[in-house]
């Protein structure tokens, strides 16, 4: 009830300053669709895996850390693009869902240093070319 | 205000989806085509023809700050916003001496980048035309 008191307050007056929100709810839709079209597991699922669980641990950011753990581990050239390129997008409709937040600040520095760790895989490992040498 | 060719170009194909779906929310804007790297991009902006390139900066093959001086040079019409997860005053310079009209950062809100391809269109569309004034004088 206060959300759509506050954006008839913002938008009432104007057809242009209802731009932003918007645009808002633009994004919110396609982080939903894009998170379906990769087949990004719900955060609430459980993931089921036939591969050495002797160590557990906390999964503390379920949106993307199962993504970005399973770039770190993989060995096989061939996937490790695929694997980078999933945790890239899952960090990137993250971060997306994150905007406006209060809460996530401890989470979006967690996602910086991930990003950082994968452009140095995409470097080194991939050989993508480094935009930083000129 | 007649509606606006969008070139995407980044490798990551989530990342082109979403931004796709955001832009043709807009009534102003259509996607005409998507690139996977820099030097795709070169390729296909020659026949695409864009208004606009929504460039990505790390990408296999050919980067986001190599391909956007190829491209202006190709389309010195054509904006050029560079969409990118990196952020720092050194980006944004890099960015200028590419060529790139502006930076719009993957952590930010990405409706940012459909009102800053807005902003930054209609100000060009406010901008006299040198050409006018050559031929007028």
């Amino acid at each position: 009830m206060k959300f759509s008191h506050q954006s008839n307050a913002i938008c009432g007056s104007s057809k242009a300053r209802c731009a932003p929100l918007a645009a808002k709810k633009n994004a919110i839709k396609a982080i939903a669709a894009a998170r379906l079209s990769i087949g990004i597991r719900p955060a609430f699922v459980p993931e089921v895996t036939d591969q050495d669980t002797s160590t557990p641990h906390t999964i503390k950011y379920p949106h993307w850390q199962r993504e970005f753990e399973a770039a770190l581990r993989e060995g096989e050239p061939q996937s490790l693009r695929q694997r980078v390129d999933a945790a890239e997008a899952a960090l990137f409709l993250r971060s997306q869902a994150l905007v406006g937040s209060a809460q996530g600040h401890a989470e979006q520095q967690a996602i910086s240093d991930a990003i950082r760790t994968l452009r140095a895989i995409q470097r080194e490992k991939l050989g993508y070319p480094d935009w930083n040498k000129r | 205000m007649p509606t606006k060719r969008v070139l995407l170009v980044d490798d990551n194909a989530v990342v082109r989806s979403f931004v796709r779906q955001l832009f043709e929310s807009q009534p102003d804007f259509e996607i005409s085509g998507e690139a996977e790297n820099g030097r795709d991009a070169v390729e296909k902006a020659e026949n695409l023809k864009p208004d606009l390139i929504i460039l990505d900066l790390i990408m296999p093959v050919m980067n986001g700050l190599d391909a956007a001086p190829l491209l202006k040079r190709l389309l010195p019409d054509t904006l050029i916003i560079l969409f990118t997860q990196q952020e720092g005053s050194e980006v944004e310079r890099l960015a200028r001496a590419a060529g790139i009209d502006t930076v719009v950062s993957k952590i930010q809100a990405a409706s940012e980048l459909v009102l800053k391809a807005q902003a930054l269109l209609a100000s060009i569309e406010q901008e006299p035309d040198p050409a006018k004034f050559r031929n007028a004088s």
